[in-house]
């Protein structure tokens, strides 16, 4: 299969704290990877580190996008190449009306203004999708939205915008259950369209819908984990504290790990 | 305060700005949105007085690459007489210097004033808001609201809103806060595609939204470019 994404000896650290401490990770296209881990283990850094947020200093180590290094890139660069993070916490920015975010955003992408019936066919199309109000489009950018509305926002965003590599941070967490299912099929569906997802998630039922092909476990700002499928019914049994301070080829060697790692 | 203002363009009142001061008598509703320009730049003071029951809302814009030093002063001078001053400055490399006094001299007027500020590029913007409640002036209502976005080290804000009260079955509030551009707002626009400078100039659109609303201006479009080519 054809590599997308590789990240080599990824040193992070987030105000003078080290985060990541030599993460390794190919991704390769049409993957659809459960990245998983305990709280505070550097699973959102790794998104952050790779969407160029300033605050995230890569010390050390190399991130590939379709062979190039993008480490010097900045975040709208980034974005530009097919890059999309949809963001754990999403940002409130007053004043700001979604729907001329929206299709500034998309003028953006196209290089030139989209024509407004253009625009506003295809936000209808993914609001509906979303089974969100409209009205939500005519506010100030997820400013009051409730933890749900803002999750949606994410997902139009990412509809809108049609990215290669979707980077999504825990977008079940506030979600209602209908909502739950609704995203996760849409995730499912866009995967189905050969779209490559690295998806971060505490959530089974999630991951019982979107169906990863990939399981990679962060701890301690390292991989200890790149595993089939099957390792989330591992995990959802057993927990971390299995893995912790367990190297990589431990692991294997217990017969858990690597199932689809050297297939591609 | 949204009903039936009679509009002004800056247009009209564009012949008085050449003299030095601009006075004005207000008995109606007028809603006035003063969108400077370098010809503008003659007028030193603005005074306004506004009878009983009337109703003002004065906007005044000044995106201008020069310096600005300008008085207004507002007289509520009659009862329930009710006033909105809203001030937009974006100061880049140049001085923007105000000076407001807001006199609200008689039972149950309403002032409002809000200031809107940006400094960038060694630019600097002060503003002395001064409100004032007579004495008699029972439940007069008096507000000030000033924000200020500091682009850089070399950048200065200096908003300075003063209430003085001689009475007290009144109602006034007011706040302050000065401070730089959320990064966690520029990152979350550049992350969607926008250069830094496209996220700078959305964020600073949205910031003086509220005020381009309130000013009934009929050009909402002209003043949003403004800002961005600020
Ligand atoms: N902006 C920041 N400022 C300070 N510390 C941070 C910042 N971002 C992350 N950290 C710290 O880095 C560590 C890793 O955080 P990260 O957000 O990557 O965790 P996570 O694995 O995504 O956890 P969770 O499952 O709770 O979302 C934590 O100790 C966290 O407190
Ligand atoms: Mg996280």
């Amino acid at each position: 299969m054809e590599k997308l994404f590789e990240i080599i000896d990824l040193h992070v650290s987030v105000e003078g704290k080290p985060v990541l401490k030599g993460v390794s990770l190919s991704i390769y296209k049409g993957d659809l990877i459960a990245l998983l881990g305990p709280n505070g283990n550097g699973k959102t850094t790794l998104f952050m580190a790779i969407m160029g947020h300033p605050k995230y200093r890569i010390e050390k180590g190399d991130i590939l996008f379709n062979g190039l290094s993008i480490i010097d890139l900045t975040p709208d660069e980034r974005a530009k190449l097919g890059i999309f993070y949809a963001f754990q916490n999403p940002v409130e920015v007053p004043g700001v009306i979604n729907a001329d975010f929206l299709k500034t955003a998309l003028n953006i992408k196209e290089k030139k203004p989209v024509s407004f019936v253009k625009f506003y066919h295809e936000m209808n199309e993914s609001v509906s999708r979303l089974q969100m109000p409209l009205e939500m489009t005519k506010r100030s950018l997820n400013v009051g939205f409730s933890g749900g509305e803002k999750k949606k926002n994410e997902i139009l965003q990412m509809l809108l915008l049609n990215p290669s590599l979707s980077l999504v941070d825990e977008i079940d967490s506030g979600l209602d259950v209908d909502a739950l299912n609704l995203i996760s099929e849409i995730i499912k569906t866009e995967h189905e369209k050969q779209k490559t997802f690295v998806v971060i998630s505490h959530n089974s039922r999630f991951f019982e819908i979107v169906k990863p092909n990939r399981v990679i476990v962060i701890i301690d700002g390292l991989i200890q984990v790149d595993a089939g499928p099957e390792m989330l019914e591992v995990i959802s049994q057993n927990g971390f504290a299995s893995f912790e301070g367990v190297a990589n080829h431990q692991i294997s060697s217990l017969g858990l790990c690597g199932v689809k790692k050297g297939e591609h | 305060m949204n009903i039936n203002y009679e509009v002004f363009d800056s247009k009209i009142i564009h012949n008085y700005l050449s003299h030095d001061s601009f006075d004005y008598k207000i008995t109606s509703r007028k809603a006035i949105a003063l969108i400077l320009s370098l010809k503008d730049y003659g007028i030193k003071t603005i005074n306004i007085y506004l009878e009983k029951q009337a109703s003002l809302v004065l906007s005044v814009f000044d995106f201008t690459k020069t310096n600005t030093e300008l008085a207004i002063n507002l007289y509520l001078q009659g009862k329930e007489a009710r006033c909105y001053l809203g001030i937009a400055t974006i100061a880049n490399k140049v001085a923007k210097k105000y000076q407001v006094q807001i006199n609200n001299k008689k039972p149950q007027s309403v002032s409002e004033l809000e200031i809107v500020s940006v400094a960038r590029n060694g630019g600097n913007v002060s503003v002395n808001g001064y409100s004032k409640i007579y004495r008699n002036s029972h439940q007069a209502m008096v507000t000030q609201k000033a924000r200020g976005v500091v682009f850089d080290d070399d950048s200065m804000i200096k908003l300075a809103p003063e209430l003085r009260i001689d009475h007290n079955d009144v109602v006034a509030a007011h706040s302050l806060s000065v401070g730089e551009i959320n990064p966690d707002e520029v990152f979350y626009l550049t992350s969607r595609g926008f250069s830094k400078s496209e996220a700078h100039n959305m964020i600073l659109r949205g910031y003086f939204r509220d005020l381009v609303l309130k000013s009934h201006s009929q050009e909402p479009d002209v003043l949003y470019q403004e800002v961005d080519h600020v």
